[in-house]
């Protein structure tokens, strides 16, 4: 019965708001209106206790718990119901522990309350580190209070900007980790800095019970704030390169000295405000400044850059006119959900930025790459032609190289053969011979030009097979060395006469020497280098060359071509032909 | 083997005045030897068609006015199937020489050389010795290596010993010091030789290829 009564007095989802409430702080005691923001001579500036009542009045006490909506208790505080101690904003010492940031939803059982009025009692404690004061208080259904009030309050205060504040401080770790591979000043190092010390700055808004004693606590986030703020400028001013070294140590300077100053006066607001003034003329000025920067290119980037510290600029100075007073004590500050947005915002530019530049950087490699093989196509398109042009001109010196072999070789010999029998001047057996000797000169052509890879020893075990062939019915006996020729490489006409050299050698041997041993020795020293051949035969001795003699003419002749040293010597029985040659 | 009482010798040369030359050299060798001469590669061809005709040795020139001499030693081996094809020529060219080798053709004589030093050659063939000059032996070793996939694209392929012999002879040895240096006897390398020839000849390919295929040998 009790329970349908009060049920009935209280039907779900109906609440009372209390906008009225008596003061007792160090000064008299007075009736104020909710929201109240507490005056300096109502507390002790180093933090005391002021008591806030307010009466509400129950039909009946209540079945179920009853909940009380606190949007805002600064900078904390304890309930009492009738007298009786519901709870502290917090767990933990009210002079170390913080409510300013979040709302508060008490549920008070049915125990705490009785029909008629009922006094509720928040003990309040304040220091002049910040505003202080209580906001309207409503009583009623716990459910509808959260339902349409609590949660919104503590989604927008507290869970966004959590959110925000995290996701920009995971870029600004991803923007630093960015920054140290690239090395260098760049506007990811900045935004990181700021990232993270943004993130410092709004650790208040989510501690309820700082780790560290209340006044360094409060001198971090005084501090982070501040640093955070002029971070932003460099950050943006980075963005657009206009960064000077003299400027950015000029601010940084300035914020550590800053730093250090609140600290030594215990967070003095005065000074803190006037420290602010830099800053707070430099946020007007940013936008201006920015648009003026992007003038030339007006880049969607830069466009979009401009936008953003517009929205902080607005921000703030929503927020700084609030903070001198004229705005209600429980409004929401302005300025942490556009700052952790701006930096949300400019931490996806510089994600996208970067993903742009790769694509750019991939597309430049595979253009490049591009290039690259037309480039080379190109060349070895010329190459080959240039091949082809030397080629033939190879061919073409080769042919006339072929033709003065030819010409001083068998062709001479043809001629005077000619000439000879034209004028009866020969026997038939010395045209023979000298048919013969042009046959021989030929076959030397071919073995020495046939010999395609210009290889010494190969053109020799040619030309040693076909004097053995014809020499195979001769009474004379050739015998060859061509050991430790290795495989030493000459140029066809090199080699040509140097066979012409031996083979007119080993004629000399053979028909003028009448010799029964010829000894051939080719060496090739490697060390001089050099190339040395020794004919040495056992016939009747030639001695030194007579200058009339047509082959030994032709044999100092060629020796000279070959740039090497021809000599007889006379070894009894016979003699012997030293040629030395120089390879190289 | 000779059928009849004469040695009897195929001579396509255009030129009549080696006509003269070979009767002499022929004339030295001793033995009685019967020429039939031809200057025309179509009138030897023509003249082989007759019945009962065999010869004991050829001498083709490679340079013939109506056809080449390498065409005529192959409707000669198509013809004759071991008779000794020699071809004779002015010097030789690495490329023709082969070339007269795959048709069919068991060695050379430069026509340049003295009676005597072709009498030798000629006598050396009659008993089966063919000769093999260190640039033949050369390319030979060439055209049998690896880079050579043999008989598909005209790759010939030896024995280890085939190709030793061969690596001797490109080094200029005689077949008396390459029999020396194999150990083995100089018939052995005769016959390695005369085996390397008709590997290399593309009739005797083609011959036992058809008599493979007759006999049932390559069909499935």
């Amino acid at each position: 019965m009790l329970a349908s009564w009060a049920q009935a007095a209280e039907p779900a989802g109906q609440v009372v708001d209390i906008k009225q409430a008596v003061v007792q702080g160090r000064g008299p005691a007075q009736t104020v209106t909710l929201p109240h923001q507490l005056a300096a001579k109502d507390f002790d500036p180093k933090g005391s206790l002021v008591a806030y009542t307010l009466m509400v009045d129950l039909a009946a006490v209540p079945a179920l718990p009853l909940g009380i909506y606190v949007p805002k208790i600064a900078l904390s505080g304890k309930l009492y119901i009738n007298g009786q101690l519901h709870g502290p904003c917090e767990r933990g010492d009210l002079n170390h522990v913080r409510c300013l940031h979040r709302p508060n939803l008490f549920s008070a059982s049915p125990q705490f309350w009785r029909t008629g009025a009922n006094e509720l009692r928040f003990e309040i404690y304040a220091d002049d580190r910040q505003s202080n004061g209580l906001s309207a208080v409503w009583v009623g259904d716990i459910d509808a209070l959260d339902r349409n009030f609590f949660k919104w309050r503590q989604w927008l205060q507290v869970d966004l900007l959590a959110g925000l504040t995290w996701l920009s401080a995971l870029l600004g770790v991803l923007a630093l980790a960015v920054g140290a591979v690239l090395r260098r000043d760049s506007v990811y190092i900045w935004f990181g800095l700021t990232s993270l010390v943004h993130a410092a700055a709004n650790s208040s808004l989510s501690t309820g019970q700082p780790l560290v004693d209340a006044d360094v606590f409060s001198w971090l986030i005084f501090f982070s704030r501040f640093a955070s703020g002029h971070l932003l400028i460099l950050m943006f001013a980075a963005f657009f390169d206009k960064l000077t070294p003299r400027v950015r140590n000029l601010v940084l300077t300035y914020v550590l000295l800053s730093g250090l100053g609140m600290g030594l006066s215990d967070n003095n607001r005065t000074l803190v405000t006037v420290l602010y003034l830099p800053l707070l003329v430099s946020v007007l000025l940013m936008p201006a400044l920015m648009w003026h920067w992007s003038r030339r290119t007006r880049q969607p980037k830069q466009v979009l850059a401009c936008v953003l510290m517009g929205i902080i600029t607005a921000a703030s100075s929503y927020d700084w006119l609030k903070f001198t007073g004229v705005s209600s004590f429980v409004d929401l500050y302005l300025i942490p959900y556009a700052y952790g947005g701006v930096l949300l915002m400019f931490g996806a530019t510089l994600l996208t930025l970067l993903a742009l530049s790769l694509v750019q950087t991939q597309k430049l490699g595979s253009e490049l790459e591009l290039r690259v093989a037309q480039r080379t196509a190109q060349l070895e398109e010329v190459h080959a032609r240039l091949l082809a042009a030397e080629t033939q001109r190879v061919k073409l010196q080769e042919r006339q190289d072929l033709m003065q072999d030819m010409h001083d070789g068998f062709g001479s010999q043809l001629v005077i053969a000619k000439m000879m029998v034209e004028q009866s001047k020969m026997s038939q057996a010395t045209v023979a011979q000298l048919l013969d000797e042009s046959i021989s000169d030929l076959y030397l052509i071919v073995d020495a030009l046939g010999n395609t890879e210009n290889d010494l020893e190969t053109a020799l075990v040619d030309f040693r097979y076909r004097v053995q062939k014809r020499l195979v019915n001769a009474p004379a006996r050739v015998h060859w060395n061509l050991q430790g020729l290795g495989s030493a490489k000459l140029p066809q006409r090199t080699v040509l006469h140097l066979l012409r050299i031996i083979q007119e050698a080993l004629n000399n041997a053979l028909k003028h020497a009448g010799a029964q041993n010829i000894w051939i020795d080719l060496t090739v020293d490697t060390a001089t280098p050099g190339l040395t051949t020794s004919i040495k035969d056992d016939g009747s001795g030639m001695g030194p060359p007579r200058p009339e003699g047509r082959g030994q003419k032709n044999m100092i002749v060629r020796s000279r071509l070959l740039n090497a040293e021809l000599t007889w010597h006379s070894e009894p029985p016979g003699t012997r032909v030293f040629l030395n040659m120089p390879l190289r | 083997m000779p059928h009849s009482s004469f040695l009897h010798v195929l001579l396509v040369e255009d030129d009549v005045a080696f006509h003269s030359t070979f009767e002499r050299v022929f004339a030295r060798l001793g033995g009685e030897w019967k020429i039939s001469a031809y200057q025309t590669g179509g009138a030897a061809l023509q003249a082989i068609q007759a019945d009962g005709l065999n010869f004991e040795l050829a001498l083709v020139d490679i340079g013939l006015p109506d056809i080449t001499g390498v065409e005529v030693i192959a409707r000669l081996r198509q013809r004759f199937a071991d008779l000794p094809i020699l071809v004779t020529t002015v010097f030789s060219g690495e490329e023709t020489f082969l070339s007269a080798i795959r048709a069919g053709a068991r060695g050379y004589l430069l026509k340049g050389d003295s009676d005597t030093s072709l009498a030798l050659s000629i006598e050396q063939i009659m008993r089966g010795e063919y000769p093999v000059s260190p640039a033949l032996a050369r390319y030979l070793f060439k055209l049998a290596g690896p880079q050579f996939v043999p008989y598909a694209s005209g790759g010939v392929k030896l024995s280890p010993r085939e190709l030793e012999l061969l690596k001797w002879l490109a080094m200029g040895e005689s077949y008396a010091s390459c029999s020396e240096k194999m150990h083995i006897s100089f018939s052995t390398v005769q016959t390695h030789i005369r085996n390397m020839y008709r590997k290399l000849d593309v009739n005797n390919q083609r011959q036992a290829i058809h008599k493979a295929q007759s006999s049932g040998l390559l069909n499935p």
